[in-house]
């Protein structure tokens, strides 16, 4: 029994890098031998290209596109183009070198969360190599379309799996408990559409929780394990997807192939598009909507444009119930291709009716089952034009850049280079405009690629507005899609006046490595871009931090559905591992003014009996109010520990008054019970 | 590409295994590598196969579509059987999924086109041979993989993270005169400690303890009480600093129509300690 426990646990271990396995399956069959196939063309339709550029480039677009440029015009070349047999070596060895990369990444992790050095630097050695031997195979003229996309492949799922081995033991991103207390609310009640008091609106969008609870409830693993499948299959599948799509615009597997390499390293999507948010699984459904809309734009014969409607009506369908935003952009998108396309002179494409379909579905799924989207949206919206007139009249100080909540600035040397990798992106989508207009006939998707390209510098300002940095983020998402064609069609540009064959092959891998750390710099305060410390040993058991242990607690002692405020963070925990109503923040009436400030007062009843609190959870540590950085232990000895701010005694004593019982210390937190001032 | 009839066979094969698995009682890390795919891949896969019978969709095409339509499948599968009012259990979705991918599979097959449109069988091309050593790279790259999962997943020194203990006091939800006194050492290493307890500003509890690290003890009380407002407070002192208070709660009695008589705990009527 013992055994089959051992070997049980060792296979769901192994079991978390079924994203990877899978990406390698795909891997395999992508390249196997004397594979060269038309895409999504009738038998006969296309015609055999030359090896290294696949078959792709000739079968679907008769237009030349810059990717297929003679020989000479690119980077000397010598000898005959490789068979696709190297293709599988070249894959499995990049596989290997990834893999290694990825245990440096795992190395640098285990060192950070002890609070020891050179983990930082190990980081980025970890992710450059796993990175820019890939980024040099894809960039590079020789692979064939098979082996491009099994490289995609696997460097997204290396990709997802650097977000995995950041946080081992369970979700840490703010939403991802959010979401995870969603798909345990489904596993436990056994229906959809439960109540989260944090953010209500991700309860009537319950799509990635549902696939989530599908899989744990069949599968009879946690809500973890479960989710990281379900986004992991997304992201490998979002590469694959933009593959597809550029590759059908573009006409040429190389050029899909550097486009949507330089997706998987656009700013961001390292950590925050691999949460296990809805937004994850939402965005590559998107991605493979506008696939299937191209494919049945160009389908050949009925049978096969209904069978692509199907397709883009049940992933329209699945994103209208797992994403607002998502949903309505693909209405967007579907409405602005059928524009572009009677611009440029085509007709029944059948874009607009599949923009009919996903504007009707998400309006209705507004209306009926998600009315408070609306309202949630509303704020977001207005609260982001506010904050960006008040910072731009000067009312109000601009949000400081390179800052974590808590405080903490980063090293001189980090906006130099996020700065750079903006500017690099930003110069490439400039030199990329006058290919995309003489382009913007060929296909109907190149002009809104441009426009989201011309949009993103725009939407990167508002991280300046304090209150409108998040939709800035929120939106880069999307944007950058834009961003990573205009790059990739930039490329010929760059590439042409070189003479240097090494120079040619270094450009684009050093132009994705520095996307790439900019994007991490920019993003993430040095303080939760590595790993921090979840779960430390205690002789033969283990124990985590205060929060978590007071949200488990809660669970145990109080029962499950208590009103309690607390900070962000804990509320977070108290929500996902407590089971209770967590309240916190200044749209719950006020808590962190509950929470901030002295002397227990009329004000403070008020927002106790304005919320029916039942209970309020202090916590004497400023960084508990940072949703990203509050979860961890603080190093022994190390820096940050020492200088983790904390609140002035009166702040933290101010409920030790006569009508509160004081029910529970560990030191930091203090969980106090206030029923008899709410009641 | 057409989906070979094998291909469609074996999918079928696996939904069925997989919603077997789902329903038997294995080990979760076997049912998670047998079932997953159900949800990930299969369901997807034999939708495509039924969608695009002939040659139309390419090998990548038909992959992402597998990977993305299981998902959609899912979500819409979960919606349905939420509206119909049948719980989201295990055997509601296995049946679905399972039923779903069989479905699709024999519509698969039937749509197939017949053997004479196939091609004929590939014909392997000199100098395109595999090898070991790619299999051998993969198996490594795998391996790697899961070494460095099992090492982030090592937890970490006691001496890196600061120690704390938890105190708490909870009243009985139904009997307010008992109470359940509990205390949890997270520290790193075996410590000592002084329980008191002062009802009415008496103290009527004083005692050592100590907990080895994750140990915890919980004490249930019967305290009488002989008026509303008495306050019952617990504190816990370390060995290291006896005359600080390091952990400190403390209730009020809410209601005068409990047990009279000496404000002095019964003693412990049970104590638990794990």
């Amino acid at each position: 029994m013992t055994a089959a426990v051992g070997v049980g646990r060792l296979l769901k271990r192994t079991a978390i890098a079924l994203v990877a396995l899978q990406a390698m399956v795909v891997a395999a069959k992508m390249v196997a031998p004397g594979r060269s196939e038309p895409v999504g063309v009738s038998p006969g339709a296309g015609t055999r290209a030359p090896a290294g550029e696949g078959a792709a480039s000739t079968s679907v677009a008769p237009h030349r596109s810059p990717y297929e440029l003679a020989p000479d015009e690119l980077a000397p070349r010598t000898g005959p183009p490789r068979a696709g047999g190297d293709g599988w070596r070249w894959t499995a060895a990049l596989g290997l070198v990834g893999s290694v990369g990825l245990l440096v990444v795992a190395i640098s992790y285990q060192l950070s969360r002890s609070g020891r050095g050179w983990a930082e630097a190990l980081f980025w050695a970890g992710l450059l190599i796993v990175l820019v031997p890939f980024a040099t195979r894809l960039a590079s003229r020789t692979p064939s379309r098979g082996e491009r996309i099994a490289l995609l492949a696997l460097l997204a799922a290396y990709m997802y799996l650097v977000k995995v081995l950041h946080d081992p033991f369970g979700f840490m991103f703010s939403d991802e408990l959010i979401h995870q207390r969603n798909a345990e609310e489904i596993l436990r009640s056994g229906s959809l559409f439960g109540e989260n008091s944090l953010l209500p609106v991700t309860a009537v969008y319950p799509g990635l929780e549902t696939a989530a609870a599908a899989i744990a409830s069949l599968a009879g693993v946690s809500v973890f394990t479960a989710g990281l499948l379900v986004v992991g299959s997304a992201r490998v599948a979002i590469a694959v997807a933009l593959f597809l799509v550029f590759e059908r615009i573009g006409g040429s597997a190389r050029l899909g192939a550097v486009a949507s390499l330089v997706y998987l390293v656009s700013p961001n999507l390292l950590f925050f598009s691999y949460q296990f948010s809805y937004e994850s699984l939402a965005l590559p459904l998107g991605a493979a909507v506008v696939f299937a809309a191209i494919a049945r734009a160009d389908a050949r014969g009925r049978h096969e444009r209904l069978a692509w409607t199907v397709v883009a009506v049940l992933l329209i369908g699945a994103i209208v119930a797992t994403h607002h935003l998502t949903s309505y952009s693909v209405a967007v998108v579907m409405l602005a291709l059928l524009v572009t396309s009677l611009l440029a002179g085509r007709r029944g494409s059948g874009f607009g009716a599949l923009g009919l379909v996903a504007a009707l579905a998400s309006g209705l799924w507004a209306v009926l089952v998600a009315p408070e989207t609306l309202t949630y949206l509303g704020d977001i919206f207005s609260r982001t034009s506010q904050s960006v007139v008040d910072t731009a009249s000067g009312s109000s100080a601009s949000r400081a850049l390179f800052r974590s909540p808590s405080g903490e600035s980063a090293p001189a040397w980090e906006p130099i280079v996020a700065i750079v990798a903006t500017a690099l992106t930003t110069l490439a989508s400039a030199l990329a405009l006058p290919r995309a207009w003489r382009w913007r006939h060929r296909h109907p998707l190149i002009p809104l690629l441009a426009l989201a390209a011309l949009g993103y510098p725009a939407f990167l300002l508002l991280r300046f507005a304090s209150s409108a940095w998040e939709t800035g983020n929120r939106a880069s998402a999307f944007l950058f899609i834009g961003v990573a064609w205009m790059v990739a069609l930039a490329g010929p540009h760059v590439l042409l006046p070189l003479r240097s064959r090494l120079l040619g092959r270094a450009i684009l891998p050093a132009l994705c490595a520095v996307v790439l750390v900019g994007g991490v710099l920019s993003s993430w305060s040095p303080s939760v871009r590595l790993s921090q410390p979840f779960r430390v040993s205690l002789g033969g058991t283990t124990t985590e931090p205060e929060g978590a242990v007071a949200a488990r607690w809660t669970r145990d002692q109080l029962g499950p559905g208590n009103r309690i405020a607390a900070p962000a963070a804990e509320a977070r925990l108290l929500l996902a591992e407590g089971r209770q109503t967590a309240l916190t923040g200044s749209s719950n009436g006020n808590i962190n003014v509950l929470l901030s400030f002295p002397p227990f007062g009329p004000a403070e009843e008020e927002v106790i009996d304005a919320n029916d609190l039942d209970f309020v959870l202090v916590d004497r540590r400023t960084i508990a109010f940072d949703n990203i950085a509050g979860y961890f232990f603080g190093i022994v000895g190390s820096r940050s520990a020492q200088a983790r701010p904390t609140f002035a005694p009166e702040v933290v004593r101010k409920f030790d008054v006569p009508r509160t019982d004081r029910l529970y210390d560990s030191g930091d937190v203090t969980i106090y019970d206030l029923r008899r001032i709410s009641r | 590409m057409i989906p070979s009839r094998r291909a469609i066979t074996v999918t079928a094969a696996l939904g069925l295994i997989a919603g077997a698995a789902a329903l038997a009682p294995l080990p979760s890390g076997l049912r998670l590598v047998l079932v997953a795919p159900l949800a990930l891949a299969l369901s997807g896969y034999a939708l495509t196969a039924a969608l695009f019978p002939g040659r139309s969709l390419d090998l990548a095409a038909r992959w992402l579509l597998a990977g993305t339509l299981s998902i959609a499948v899912t979500i819409i599968a979960g919606l349905s059987l939420n509206t119909a009012g049948i719980r989201l259990e295990t055997l509601p979705w296995a049946l679905t999924l399972s039923g779903l991918t069989l479905v699709a599979c024999a519509v698969a097959e039937r749509r197939r086109p017949a053997p004479d449109a196939e091609p004929v069988a590939r014909v392997r091309q000199p100098g395109r041979r595999r090898g070991v050593a790619p299999a051998l790279m993969g198996a490594f790259a795998l391996g790697i993989l899961v070494v460095s999962m099992v090492l982030v997943r090592v937890p970490l020194s006691s001496s890196v993270a600061q120690g704390y203990t938890s105190l708490w006091l909870v009243p009985d939800a139904n009997d307010p005169s008992r109470l359940a006194l509990g205390v949890e050492s997270h520290e790193a290493s075996t410590t000592d400690y002084r329980l008191t307890l002062v009802v009415e500003g008496r103290r009527t509890v004083d005692r050592s303890l100590a907990l080895m690290p994750g140990e915890r003890v919980e004490v249930d009380y019967l305290v009488p009480f002989t008026r509303t407002g008495a306050t019952i407070q617990a504190r816990l002192y370390t060995d290291d600093a006896p005359g600080r208070v390091y952990r400190s709660v403390r209730m009020t009695v809410p209601r005068a129509d409990i047990n009279g008589g000496t404000p002095s705990p019964e003693g412990p009527l049970d104590e638990k300690r794990t």
